[in-house]
């Protein structure tokens, strides 16, 4: 939330204004939500779950693929922007003869998302394991968090 | 005519945004990732001649966090994952995964034999084999013809 200027004057057109700056922001702070829910997820229910935790060196990405191929999963990251897609195949099985349940979603899905500090890219590291993957991505020194003394 | 015309643009516009809109808002908390989700334990389960077939999806679940029992022709699935929170300096910038445990009945439509119950956990796919009894198997009727 941001820190909005208290003005004395109360007026409409004050407001307006404030109005006016709050949808700018909401739209320019947030592009990843809007991607996601109009662009190629529009109809398609696979939104697979994802996880952004940030410590003080280093930023982990969690997301839940269960039953995935190493293969079919691409991870591509430019200006902070780390998009994770992939495909999820139907399985081949042997002998089907008459489904009760079909709950499990299959095929393609695309989610992104916006880092939030700077990130050293050269040494990202992923790992999927357990139907999870999981991408350890340091951060740049500056954006390490650093503790100050008191004194 | 070119008036009504462009009503109808404006109306259309007017539809677009409002679609728009409901589609975003229509999930508040997933859409701002600030909430922990529920693990839904997808489930596939078929059946052919032999046995029945349950698939679950488990993503980020040890073998020794799942537990499955059955009552009768009913299995119950539980899966725990443990709490994200408990380990330090942690904060979370985006938060949709769920942390906790979960639960799952199961009924299948006829007997199995539960002896034989077999389960495999690859890559965070649940898979579980339930023979059925040997009434249950079906029998080819042969007809005869007088």
């Amino acid at each position: 939330m941001n820190l909005i200027k208290w003005k004395k004057q109360n007026n409409v057109s004050n407001e307006i204004a404030n109005l006016n700056q709050w949808i700018s922001d909401f739209f320019n702070e947030s592009p990843d939500l809007f991607t996601q829910n109009c662009s190629i997820n529009k109809g398609n229910p696979f939104l697979p779950e994802i996880d952004v935790i940030e410590n003080d060196d280093r930023i982990e990405v969690k997301v839940d693929l269960p039953g995935f191929e190493k293969e079919n999963i691409h991870v591509e990251f430019n200006a902070n922007r780390l998009r994770i897609t992939g495909e999820r195949k139907t399985e081949e099985e042997t002998k089907r003869n008459h489904y009760f349940k079909s709950e499990r979603v299959f095929g393609r899905f695309e989610r992104a998302v916006t880092l939030p500090t700077g990130v050293n890219a050269q040494n990202i590291k992923a790992v999927y394991k357990n139907g999870v993957l999981e991408l350890t991505i340091p951060k740049t020194e500056e954006s390490k968090v650093k503790q100050i003394k008191v004194n | 005519m070119s008036f009504y015309n462009r009503l109808e643009e404006l109306f259309d516009i007017q539809n677009e945004l409002s679609n728009f809109f409901e589609h975003v808002f229509a999930n508040t908390d997933r859409t701002f990732g600030l909430y922990e989700g529920k693990l839904k334990l997808d489930a596939d389960l078929w059946e052919n001649d032999q046995e029945y077939v349950i698939k679950i999806d488990v993503p980020g679940i040890e073998k020794n966090q799942i537990d499955i029992s059955a009552i009768n022709n009913t299995l119950a699935i539980k899966v725990s994952r443990p709490d994200i929170d408990q380990e330090e300096k942690k904060s979370f910038f985006r938060r949709e995964r769920f942390s906790g445990c979960a639960e799952r009945h199961l009924t299948l439509p006829s007997k199995i034999n539960r002896d034989s119950i077999s389960a495999v956990c690859k890559n965070g796919v649940l898979e579980i084999h339930c023979p059925k009894t040997e009434e249950e198997k079906p029998r080819q009727i042969t007809i005869k013809t007088e």
